[in-house]
């Protein structure tokens, strides 16, 4: 090996000033270009980002090992909770089963009804099993990333929900993952109705745990613990589906509009699975629901 | 300040990435230091034949896709961010660890202010009172970082 090696430190013969400058502006330029194109027409770019997104799949991967080494200890677990967790997730299934079997009736009714009042609203809506992979690596967003794609057949403004109520939905789709907002992030709003009487407003994120709505009068109908649903006025979310709880009113006087707080139903700090509703499926029936059997496949789930 | 070789700045930059990525609880998610604008700015400093300006914008594509950032937010930062060190780099290399520590807390602070800029103007939720932390990390974290890059650098000194 040759004693002399290039020395960083030495002073350039030719100043690297200008040149640097030059290179400077030029990435600026770039970026701000980026920018620009990014804010105007969203699409256009995604090429790109898909790529970088592919490159750093490794990244991710490993970035999330810790929370797959948690998942694998949870596998370990005692014989007795798994058998306990069974009976009750048994006995779980026959209630539910029981109520379904209500629901059928419920829903032929339903649908009788619908039908006199010429409506084509959809009661169920297919839905796709996804998990969440991470939450946001930035505090100031609420938001998450899942574990299925483009490929899975994932599309922008896909609405997710949890077991008790609507989630979020799909900004960022990549071949193998998306990203979705959650309804508590400061830029969502979600269309809701109370579902005791029909009242609509919007529910704003607020950036924590809790949804405002801030435009409701002071004379309106409503109250402490009143659900609301999704009204899916805005085109994004299906109707139907519960949003949250009313928390607390509070009206200053003086003030044209209460100021109200609401809990999200759907469980969004607890669990990973979640549900994508799929608008262009079919709807199954309740009868499927109850006998996945009856026709297979209508249920869809990408598992 | 030794030059890094290829590939201890690989590991050291894929390793950051990851760290970067690496889901944390919000109480410490809200002070996760920028270690990749910290890896760049040594590799700046001590090898900048091989890392600048180029390396800044292409390492600011790849934090904006890990942040569903708009593409070109962190890049234009970053690019800037190698700009200064550049410059800065006769005059830093007079300094220790710790004296360069608090000379670079500025462009730490000026790394999020541009951040935080960027992001109002692209519409995202901000809210700036906590994001001066992130800054005070990375500034601390730089002796260690040095510290870091020496150690690895040490087998080198030897075989030559």
């Amino acid at each position: 090996m040759s004693g002399y090696q290039f020395d960083d430190n030495a002073k350039p013969i030719f100043s690297r000033g200008p040149l640097l400058v030059l290179k400077l502006a030029l990435v600026c330029i770039l970026s701000a270009g980026l920018m620009f194109l990014g804010a105007k027409e969203s699409r256009s770019l995604d090429p790109l980002r898909d790529g970088i997104a592919l490159a750093l799949t490794p990244v991710l991967w490993i970035s999330d090992m810790p929370r797959q080494l948690n998942d694998l200890t949870d596998h370990v677990r005692s014989r007795e909770s798994l058998l306990a967790e069974n009976s009750t997730l048994q006995h779980e299934h026959l209630r539910l089963n029981a109520r379904l079997q209500r629901l059928v009736t419920l829903e032929e009714e339903n649908r009788r009804m619908r039908a006199m009042l010429a409506s084509s609203r959809e009661i169920h809506n297919a839905v796709m099993l996804a998990e969440i992979q991470s939450t946001s690596l930035d505090p100031y967003q609420q938001r998450i990333r899942i574990n299925r794609g483009k490929i899975d057949g994932v599309f922008d403004g896909q609405a997710l929900i949890d077991a008790h109520g609507i989630m979020g939905q799909i900004i960022e789709v990549t071949p193998y993952s998306s990203t979705a907002v959650l309804i508590t992030d400061e830029s969502q709003g979600v269309p809701v109705e109370v579902n005791r009487n029909g009242l609509r407003t919007v529910a704003h994120g607020s950036g924590s745990m809790q949804l405002d709505l801030p435009f409701l009068p002071a004379n309106s109908d409503i109250q402490k613990g009143d659900l609301l649903v999704s009204s899916g006025l805005g085109g994004k979310y299906p109707p139907g589906y519960p949003v949250a709880y009313v928390d607390s009113i509070e009206h200053h006087p003086g003030e044209h509009f209460l100021k109200i707080k609401a809990t999200p139903a759907a469980q969004i700090l607890h669990g990973r699975e979640i549900l994508l509703v799929r608008r262009d499926a079919a709807t199954p029936t309740t009868a499927q629901l109850i006998d996945p059997t009856a026709e297979p496949g209508r249920v869809a789930s990408a598992d | 300040m030794a030059s890094v070789g290829w590939i201890g700045a690989l590991t050291a930059l894929f390793a950051a990435l990851i760290l970067t990525a690496l889901p944390l609880p919000q109480a410490l998610a809200i002070g996760r230091p920028a270690l990749v604008p910290l890896i760049l700015a040594y590799l700046c400093l001590s090898t900048p034949r091989r890392f600048g300006i180029f390396w800044g914008f292409s390492l600011g594509l790849v934090l904006d896709v890990t942040h569903s950032t708009a593409l070109g937010q962190h890049a234009l930062a970053l690019s800037l961010l190698a700009y200064l060190l550049l410059k800065l780099r006769d005059t830093l290399q007079l300094f220790g660890a710790f004296q360069q520590m608090l000379v670079l807390a500025p462009l730490w602070a000026g790394y999020q202010g541009l951040l935080l800029w960027l992001d109002s103007h692209v519409g995202q939720s901000i809210e700036p009172d906590w994001r001066w932390i992130p800054a005070a990390s990375t500034a601390l974290l730089w002796p260690l970082i040095c510290g870091y890059f020496a150690l690895v650098d040490r087998p080198q000194h030897h075989s030559v």
